[in-house]
């Protein structure tokens, strides 16, 4: 009695420790109750049978599981896979041809190089030569230009003249 | 953590699990809800549970956590939850509540949030002080005291109620 006395002031001081609790619990789950401890018998059983109330069902987590391979299966991948890399290797093979230089030449395909490169620095010269025929009348602009300039100079001495035999 | 190895922990502890989220959110529904998001959450965090040392405290604390955001969105501030005295009720107006068990459950759930938390940590499901400490995050000096504050409260309560009842009868 006295033991039980004993823990059950510590138990109120938050004190007790496991061990203690639970032979609170033993003694008052029992039949050997004294009559002064009565008055905490429903405390002591509340907690036991707050433990021992039913959990909702979980549905457990489900792993990832790889689909199990059958025969067609094993077909279809096989033959896909086969068509797969033959159409990666023609996409490939056509690439590079297409990679190759050329030049097309009044509608025609020239391969060589060399040949390619002359042709092009033959139309390079001939369209530098067009750009200088072009810019030609240009010059002769500038001389125009030049050429009013002193006749301009001209009319102004007139001009001034005229104003002073006015005044 | 492999799958099987998750289930099996997490059965172990959807329990202790269950009865928290139930005592902090005052409902079953709600209460298998955060269950199920619970799992979902730290199924999620499971290659971060293989570096954890306590399973146990770091899914409790969790949950702990879980619910109390969800009372914090529904508006429910538990601290201010009435003192036990305010809601007392005679023996007269407690006769739907025929198990004196059942009375002790909803002397408990009347408590504060923490004390309720606390109190059922230790008297049900039997933890640590220093377990208890680490899922509520607070010291286990200031667990030792709102564990002793809560108990004292019941016993408080358990006594009034018996003291009034005697005297109804004397008095019949």
């Amino acid at each position: 009695m006295e033991r039980i006395n004993e823990i059950l002031k510590k138990y109120f001081e938050g004190t007790s420790s496991l061990s203690e609790e639970k032979e609170l619990k033993t003694y008052f789950n029992g039949q050997n109750i004294a009559e002064e401890h009565e008055v905490y018998k429903a405390v002591f059983q509340n907690f036991v049978s707050e433990k021992s109330e039913q959990t909702p069902q979980i549905t457990p987590i489900k792993a990832i599981e790889k689909p199990k391979r059958t025969f067609k299966r094993n077909i279809f991948l096989t033959i896909s896979g086969i068509a797969a890399t033959l159409l990666l290797m023609i996409t490939t093979a056509r690439s590079q041809t297409l990679s190759e230089d050329y030049v097309i030449s009044n509608g025609k395909r020239i391969n060589n190089s060399e040949m390619a490169q002359k042709l092009a620095e033959e139309k390079l010269s001939k369209s530098f030569s067009i750009i200088n025929q072009s810019m030609e009348p240009m010059d002769n602009l500038g001389k125009i230009e030049k050429k009013l300039e002193k006749v301009n100079k001209v009319s102004n001495i007139k001009d001034n003249n005229k104003n002073k035999t006015l005044k | 953590m492999e799958v099987q190895k998750f289930n099996s922990i997490f059965s172990m502890l959807s329990g202790k699990l269950f009865r928290l989220a139930k005592s902090m959110l005052h409902n079953i529904e709600e209460a298998e809800d955060a269950l199920q998001e619970i799992q979902l959450k730290l199924w999620e965090k499971r290659t971060e549970l293989d570096d954890v040392e306590n399973i146990d405290g770091f899914a409790m604390r969790s949950m702990r956590n879980l619910c109390l955001d969800q009372i914090r969105k529904s508006h429910e501030t538990s601290d201010f939850t009435p003192e036990l005295e305010s809601e007392y009720k005679n023996p007269y107006q407690q006769t739907e509540i025929k198990d004196m068990a059942e009375r002790i459950k909803k002397l408990i759930d009347r408590l504060p949030e923490m004390q309720r938390s606390i109190i059922r940590m230790r008297d049900v499901e039997e933890m640590e002080i220093g377990e208890i400490s680490y899922i509520m995050e607070m010291t286990e000096n200031a667990v030792t005291v709102n564990l002793s504050r809560a108990r004292l409260k019941i016993k408080t309560q358990i006594l009034n109620e018996l003291q009034l009842e005697n005297n109804i009868i004397w008095k019949e």
